[in-house]
């Protein structure tokens, strides 16, 4: 492997996501649901990012 | 992440733009690095197109109002035609033809692994495989905005800007929520009440309202230490008992009612004086009898007055048929009497109206009294009902004879006397009821004691509903703050993220660009090329010009210097990021680019590049020699375009002196090609010996001629003892017709001194003093160590020399 080649920012954000998931300092529901958002490839536009936040304001307010 | 590879055997094109038979651009099974030279018009750029849309599937420059897909397809093609580019890679399993379908208008590939297409729709997506003019331009005049997106698009760092973006618009629409406003404007509502109007302050937790209401029970003699919201619920129902009764409360209410109807009743006893009113006024219009007698006679009168309004000329009178004398007189008398007629109408009208009202008056007045009456006597409440009664008789009689005379239009008499009487003995009655309903009232009334429960447990009730809303709408407004603080911690992390990306991609870029540039500009004073954030949004070069900050860098750069930093950009994004190919082609792009500049780019090239496949086109002669001399074992391509054959590769030679023996072989006219290749030659030379030539600015040291360079470059031999200078193979050409001629002629004609075969000789033959088999100049680089010598590169060819 070239060290002179940087990586990809898809490269980046899978290695940012999967350090997020390990992030005790987040709500372990939002940091789970934006992985999955990640993973599902749904994080490029904010419309799903807003339904997630409202179902867990739902679940956080009961 | 893998070490780029790929690299190009063959590019076949079929009918793709300018290119109308197959043109196979062969690169040999060790994939060769190629230069390919076409006039500008003659179709080079289209192996460059062709492998764009291959990778891409569409053509940058060819976009925008009336250009569709179908524009790759070469124009002199038929119908039936297909359109197809072709490439074999180094690696078999990668090999593919895209083909445009005419009738879909789509494209397809052959090869459908999956290898393949995660090759092509991912592992090959961000590489930088072609860098032309056109963008060179381009990417120099742009904003810093716009140069920090397409730095960005490199490697896909655009993807890490929109994951930051939907999640930082997220953000903003939780933050400005109308819903987490209107719970925080509920909270204070609530807040303020129990502040105001039941604790003194806000509660807001289940502990705090058990604690309060513990207090508030203290009231109803209940003392005790409430733990759990059941507690309260019963504390609450042993509380309800001890409240005042409920039954004493309901009478004093309706004590209270009857109070107040006996007063407005009070106010309407005089409607006794509206009767009599009405009888004087219908007793003084009915004294006029004729009037009221005649009523019926208005329409009669009215049809005379209109017959003789119409002829007044008549002598009988309309009514009677009696003889006139007068008819005007008569109309006079006939419209008085029917005017006097309508009043009194008029009159009874209005009296009839009043009377009626005077009725519904009467009769409302005696229901509600009757009630009054009734709830009286319910209650035990000590009254004269007799002279309630006598009143109410009183006017229900009246008000009946009134209404009988009215009919016959008589005169009405009847007892006022009477009826006064009983008016004033009803005021009285009334007056005497207050005090015996005061009395009653007074027995009905709360202690202070049973106004404080009363009042404590509405605290209770209002309370507990104000707490518990205020600790659900609480929940809902922690769980949007707590979303919002993760989420401004996730939006904080991915600007650092993209921030730090951007700046290794920077610095990893800077790094290379500066080494390159410096490499290219070596004699300027150009220093520490970078480049830099600039603003929160932007990306710019900037460099050291004779010792100043320079920024951006098209205020300070010639045109050249502008262009060698698109070059070198290119060039190290291409060795920091492409990941999957290890080739990349430069299409046309040297502007202004002096003879040292462009030595240098091929010195750099194979300094930094020699791992890489590099495919060179050019539209310069010069430069397309200048390769061919400096890496004889490239591939080495001329293109040449017409309409009815489209573009094809014309034959030529590795070594440009064979090309011109070539062309004349077939008894084409080549002095000026010798003189071109001669004076290329003896510049090369030059260079490579270090040849000391008086200085000239720019271009005028460009244009240097073979009479110039050759005393020099004889000086220099000789300086350094070089013996070659006293050879047969030197002194032949130096001494030469052709040289002589070359020199002291500005625009000589060489064709005409003849024995042309003789002067390729001498070329030949001098030429093989300085440059080995191998095609590699003796330089000054290459010192024999203990000898008194230099050598080429590669070590094959030396020459006597002394430092």
């Amino acid at each position: 492997m070239s060290k002179d080649i940087l990586k990809t920012g898809k490269e980046i954000l899978d290695d940012y996501f999967k350090e997020l998931a390990k992030n005790q300092d987040i709500d372990q529901d939002l940091r789970l649901a934006l992985t999955d958002l990640w993973e599902q490839n749904k994080l490029y536009t904010r419309t799903h990012v807003v339904h997630v936040l409202d179902l867990l304001r739902e679940k956080k307010s009961k | 992440m893998s070490i780029p590879d790929v690299k190009l055997k063959k590019i076949s094109l079929l009918n793709f733009r300018g290119a109308k038979e197959l043109l196979d651009l062969d690169l040999g099974s060790d994939c060769k690095n190629c230069a390919i030279f076409g006039y500008n018009a003659e179709g080079k750029s289209t192996i460059t197109q062709a492998l764009e849309w291959f990778f891409t599937n569409k053509i940058a420059f060819l976009s925008g109002e009336g250009i569709t897909d179908e524009d790759i397809i070469n124009l002199a093609s038929s119908e039936s035609d297909e359109t197809s580019v072709d490439i074999v890679f180094n690696k078999p399993s990668l090999n593919s033809s895209k083909i445009f379908d005419k009738n879909k208008g789509r494209h397809t590939f052959s090869n459908n692994s999956i290898e393949f297409k995660d090759y092509i729709d991912n592992k090959a997506k961000y590489d930088r495989l072609y860098l032309n003019q056109h963008t060179i331009l381009w990417f120099l005049a742009q904003p810093k905005g716009e140069k920090k997106e397409q730095i960005a698009k490199i490697v896909g760092y655009e993807e890490i800007i929109k994951v930051k973006s939907s999640i930082s618009g997220a953000l903003r629409e939780l933050e400005h929520d109308s819903r987490l406003a209107d719970l925080q404007g509920r909270v204070a509502n609530n807040s303020g009440i129990m502040t105001r109007q039941i604790y003194g302050e806000a509660v807001n937790d289940i502990f705090g309202l058990l604690l309060k209401s513990s207090n508030l029970l203290k009231v109803f003699g209940i003392e005790k230490e409430l733990k759990t919201l059941d507690e309260f619920d019963i504390a609450l129902k042993e509380a309800i008992q001890r409240l005042p009764s409920q039954e004493r409360a309901k009478e004093r209410v309706i004590l209270e009612d009857l109070k107040t109807k006996i007063s407005v009743l009070e106010k309407k006893v005089d409607l006794l004086f509206a009767i009599t009113k009405w009888i004087t006024d219908f007793n003084a219009l009915i004294q006029d009898k004729e009037s009221v007698s005649k009523l019926n006679l208005d329409g009669l009168l009215r049809q005379a007055e209109i017959v003789l309004k119409s002829d007044l000329s008549r002598k009988t009178c309309p009514l009677c048929e009696q003889p006139i004398e007068d008819p005007e007189a008569l109309l006079s008398h006939l419209i008085e009497r029917y005017r006097k007629l309508i009043d009194t109408r008029k009159k009874l009208s209005a009296l009839s109206y009043d009377l009626s009202k005077l009725q519904n008056s009467i009769q409302q007045n005696g229901r509600e009294w009757d009630e009054a009456l009734r709830l009286l006597k319910e209650k035990r409440i000590t009254h004269a009902t007799d002279k309630f009664q006598a009143y109410l008789r009183g006017l229900n009689e009246s008000i009946s004879i009134v209404n009988e005379h009215f009919k016959t239009l008589t005169n009405v008499s009847i007892d006022v006397v009477a009826l006064e009487v009983a008016l004033q003995e009803v005021s009285v009655a009334i007056k005497e009821i207050y005090p015996n309903l005061n009395s009653k009232l007074s027995g009905l009334s709360i202690t202070e004691d049973e106004k404080k429960r009363q009042i404590a447990f509405s605290k209770l009730t209002r309370g507990k509903e104000l707490v518990l809303d205020n600790i659900k709408y609480n929940k809902e407004i922690s769980a949007s703050k707590l979303l919002i603080a993760n989420m401004r911690q996730i939006e904080t992390q991915l600007l650092d993220l993209q921030n730090s990306t951007m700046r290794k991609i920077l610095e990893a870029l800077s790094t290379d660009v500066n080494n390159y540039f410096c490499l290219l500009n070596e004699k300027d004073r150009i220093k520490n090329v970078k480049l830099e954030v600039v603003g929160e949004e932007g990306i710019e070069f900037s460099l050291e010009f004779y010792g100043v900050e320079a920024s951006p860098p098209r205020k300070f750069l010639s045109e050249s210097q502008l262009n060698s930093l698109g070059i070198v950009f290119f060039l190290a994004a291409v060795k920091k990021f492409n990941k999957t190919n290890k080739f990349f082609i430069l299409d046309d792009v040297l502007v202004s680019f002096d003879k040292n500049y462009r030595l240098r780019l091929l010195e750099l090239i194979e300094k930094e590049f020699g791992d890489y496949q590099i495919l060179l086109l050019t539209h310069e002669e010069y430069w397309y020699h200048m390769i061919k001399r400096k890496f004889p074992n490239w591939v080495f391509k001329e293109v040449a375009w017409s309409f009815e054959n489209g573009i094809r590769f014309k034959d030529t030679k590795q070594d440009l002196l064979e090309d011109i023996v070539e062309q004349h072989k077939k008894g084409q006219k080549v002095g000026n090609e010798l003189r071109t290749y001669v004076e290329g030659l003896l510049k090369e030379i030059c260079i490579a010996l270090e040849v000391k030539l008086p200085f000239r600015l720019g271009l005028e040291n460009e244009r240097r001629t073979i009479g110039e360079l050759f005393p020099f470059l004889t000086n220099t031999l000789k300086d350094h003892q070089c013996d070659v200078v006293d050879s047969k193979q030197y002194k032949d050409l130096e001494v030469s017709n052709f040289i002589m001629t070359a020199s002291s002629h500005h625009n000589p004609d060489l064709d005409s001194l003849g024995d042309t075969d003789e002067t390729i000789k001498k070329i030949f033959e001098f030429r093989s003093i300085f440059v080995c088999k191998k095609h590699k100049l003796v330089s000054r680089n290459n010192v024999v160590p203990g000898k008194n010598q230099i050598s080429c590169k590669c070590g094959c060819q030396n020459l006597n020399w002394k430092e």
